[in-house]
């Protein structure tokens, strides 16, 4: 492989482990191992939530329900458990089972009203987000269970759980999308819808179920997220959805659909992640920190779109 | 009349490939210059050159005398070169008029001179023999139509040198007849015309001069009145090559497919035909007869308001493509790279893209089958790629055409309609698909060929019906199938409502 192949295939990564080295050099804890575990955890949430949006913008669509998602996921959950006094499992089964239905519906409404996905899931992220306020009343459901906190706080050995349910998201959604059929169907109604559905792919049934995934998991996201902060918050998340589509394109992710992979997505949401760790280890505020992130959105797919640029040789006949 | 453009030595290097190697032509005023040569023979890297899209690495370009090391596009259009591209550069959602005045100024002061612009757009559509409302956006047109306002917008520009690269691939031949009255017009005005095509009747209908290039190479230039067929396509592949269409025709067996009074609430009107096993029935017509609706409502892909389809007698529904497929039909379609080939995907994922769920287990991909089939297609269709991972976007339009045929066929269709199967591919791919075509309906597969293509229909078809306007006009075969008779049918002649389809 030429030097400039490997450094467009594994670009993220390069950019990953110069993030990783500036911060090791310039401050002493960055690299401790206590802190990396601490940076897969503040994590956890946008990677799993980057894995759905990941396979929705593959397939040309746009999802930015998935930060209100996050809100209306705990108050629904806190208010089973707290209030409707249910079952705490059960409570969590029906909250993501109710926040996958939004999802149906949203992409539903995609695919028959003929809307622009952006437009739809603009609007569905306002309603999300007024149904967590008017469900919890503009307050924070307090009070959740041990049980359930160990979701979001808990450790097992020394790996917290968030971690975990994130490693196994990510695992899934990297082998549907590299193995199945339905992952092929995904780039392929990216790439060209029409010639999919001439392939006999019936296109808009994917494009629901992709909403629907996607905010399946973006219910796993909110329950995990009201354990972590022990409580039902209808602010939750917000603003979340800018951070999730940052992490998938500097993943390498083509916004305009048909390109790549969950493990760049990742990758994408882990540079994001050591940013605000490190820039907040060196003391610089949350401010310089959001101009930080935008630069490097901006570079990395700039540096993308470069090494991309028609260098390709056509194969002659 | 006097010389106008001169190019000499002009080379162009890409890394590892000569596109161009020492090209040395001359063109005149009021000359029509066709050039040939097959893909990659360095056309359209030739034509970028002289209109400054591209800079050459050494010889000199030679306007009116004056000598320059290259070009820009600001300067060849100050000078007058204009070239229509394949691909149009029209704004879709702009009208006729201001597409053909786009970037240059008809103002009263400040604001657009709308109605100056309409009556001269007008007047020059006129010119051309066509009555359209010029206010109407682009996208609203046929192909065809798009094609002559962009041929208005380069000439609107007081042009001395119109170069024009394949114009007449999608026209059908009475828009091409009316192009050529156009270019006709344009030469005796004293522009000097460089015509590309792949098309030899065009050829010696209307250019004075042939030039052939062959790899990057100059290979010579003949007076058209001079020259013949076979020995362009010998200058043109190096070789003597047989034309045309391969010879012995296959067994005809059972009818496989029957429509039957087939309706579309925009076109089609009671459209029925049937073809058998091992049959090739050729599909004719003029753009807008419905042959391509034909194949699209048969396909699933578009909806039918009546009619019948039966698959070996046995009456189907056909609501989307997936029900086509699993009847095992299969559609190629004419526009390769929008409908057809999946370009961000490798000849390995197209070739099992539609076979997928069928090598799938528990929704996951055998990758062995799934490599399996890609080996087997690209021998057995001759697809010419490094290998099975290489991306459709980076072959040439005959294996990618190729590609797409290999999709349908590993999913087992044994119903194949092609739409325009060789358009824009070279000479040599040409023969290849002509081949792969028989040799599949020698297999029993039956095969509906749509082609705007004459000598393609009356080489390939067992049997051909003509279509006008959403009707099937009449039906050709054998000793009866001519040029001329197709075409009476295909403009609506003869009257007959519709001819007999019982064999």
């Amino acid at each position: 492989m030429k030097i400039n192949e490997f450094v467009k295939k594994y670009s993220t990564v390069i950019l990953l482990l110069a993030v990783v080295a500036f911060f090791s050099i310039m401050t002493d804890s960055f690299l401790a191992t206590r802190n990396m575990i601490n940076i897969l955890r503040q994590v956890a949430v946008l990677s799993i939530l980057s894995a759905g949006m990941t396979f929705v913008i593959i397939s040309g669509g746009m999802d930015l329900t998935v930060g209100s998602m996050l809100g209306l996921t705990g108050v629904v959950c806190a208010k089973f458990i707290v209030e409707l006094q249910i079952h705490p499992v059960i409570s969590i089964i029906l909250t993501v089972l109710l926040m996958t239905l939004f999802g149906t519906l949203t992409g539903l409404l995609i695919v028959k009203l003929h809307v622009a996905p952006m437009v739809i899931t603009l609007g569905m992220m306002t309603v999300a987000r007024g149904l967590a306020y008017i469900f919890s009343g503009g307050i924070p459901i307090y009070n959740i269970p041990e049980g359930v906190v160990f979701l979001g706080q808990g450790k097992i050995g020394p790996i917290p759980v968030p971690v975990i349910t994130m490693i196994i998201i990510v695992l899934i959604a990297n082998y549907v999308l590299n193995n199945s059929y339905y992952g092929r169907y995904v780039y392929a109604i990216g790439g060209n819808e029409e010639a999919a559905r001439l392939a006999g792919v019936a296109v808009d049934k994917i494009k629901v179920s992709l909403y629907s995934m996607s905010s399946f998991l973006a219910g796993i996201a909110g329950v995990t997220l009201m354990a972590r902060i022990s409580s039902g918050s209808p602010q939750s998340g917000t603003g979340m959805e800018m951070d999730v589509v940052t992490a998938v394109v500097i993943g390498g992710v083509s916004i305009s659909g048909g390109k790549g992979k969950i493990m760049g997505a990742f990758l994408g949401a882990l540079i994001i992640g050591v940013l605000s760790n490190g820039l907040t280890i060196m003391n610089i505020g949350e401010y310089y920190q959001q101009v930080v992130k935008g630069i490097v959105l901006i570079l990395a797919v700039a540096f993308d779109t470069y090494t991309n640029t028609d260098r390709v040789k056509k194969v002659k006949e | 009349m006097g010389k106008i453009l001169e190019l000499r030595n002009i080379t162009k290097e890409y890394p590892g490939v000569k596109a161009l190697n020492r090209v040395n032509l001359e063109f005149y005023s009021g000359e029509v210059h066709a050039l040939m040569g097959e893909n990659g023979a360095g056309k359209s890297t030739l034509i970028k050159i002289i209109s400054g899209a591209i800079k050459p690495n050494g010889g000199k370009i030679i306007f009116e005398g004056k000598e320059y090391d290259e070009m820009n596009p600001v300067l060849s259009q100050k000078l007058g070169i204009g070239v229509i591209y394949q691909e149009f550069n029209l704004v879709p959602e702009l009208s006729i008029a201001e597409n053909i005045f786009l970037g240059r100024k008809l103002t009263n002061g400040l604001t657009i001179n709308r109605k100056l612009m309409n009556e001269k757009a007008d007047e020059l559509m006129k010119s051309f023999g066509i009555d359209v409302d010029v206010r109407k956006p682009v996208k609203t047109l046929t192909v065809a139509y798009q094609q002559l306002v962009e041929i208005a917008k380069t000439i609107s520009n007081d042009v001395k040198v119109l170069i024009m690269d394949e114009p007449s691939a999608p026209l059908t031949n009475r828009e091409i007849d009316a192009m050529f009255e156009i270019i006709e017009k344009l030469r005796a005005k004293g522009i000097a015309i460089i015509y590309i095509s792949h098309r030899m009747e065009e050829i010696f209908k209307i250019s004075d001069k042939v030039s052939v290039m062959r790899d990057g190479e100059y290979v010579g230039t003949k007076l058209t009145k001079d020259t013949s067929r076979p020995e362009l396509i010998q200058m043109m592949v190096g070789r003597e090559l047989k034309e045309q269409f391969p010879e012995a025709k296959s067994e005809i067996g059972k009818i496989v497919l029957e429509v039957k009074n087939l309706s579309t609430p925009t076109l089609l009107k009671n459209v029925s035909f049937h073809v058998c096993e091992g049959e090739i029935l050729g599909l004719a017509g003029l753009v807008g007869a419905g042959r391509t609706e034909t194949a699209r409502a048969i396909f699933g892909a578009d909806q039918i308001s009546s009619g019948e389809i039966y698959v070996r007698g046995e009456r189907v529904q056909i609501h989307k493509p997936q029900d086509a497929i699993e009847k095992g039909i299969a559609y190629i379609p004419e526009d390769r790279k929008k409908h057809g080939v999946l370009l961000e995907m490798s000849v390995r994922e197209n070739t099992s893209f539609i076979a997928l769920k069928k090598i799938s287990k528990a929704g996951v991909v055998d990758k062995v089958k799934d490599k399996k089939l890609a080996e087997e297609y690209i021998d057995k269709l001759k697809i010419k790629t490094p290998t099975m991972e290489q991306l459709s976007k980076n072959l040439s339009g005959g294996n990618q055409q190729k590609v797409v045929l290999a999709k349908s066929l590993a999913s087992d269709s044994n119903i194949i309609i092609f739409d325009e199967p060789t358009r824009g591919i070279d000479v040599g791919a040409k023969q290849e698909i002509y081949h792969l075509m028989r040799s599949l309906a020698k297999e029993g597969m039956a095969i509906i060929m749509i082609s705007s293509e004459m000598p393609e229909l009356l080489g390939m078809s067992d049997r051909i019906i003509v279509m006008h306007e959403g009707k099937v006009m009449g039906e050709v075969s054998g000793k009866d199938a001519t040029q001329e008779l197709i075409l009476e049918y295909a403009s609506g002649g003869y009257g007959k409502e519709e001819a007999s389809n019982e064999n």
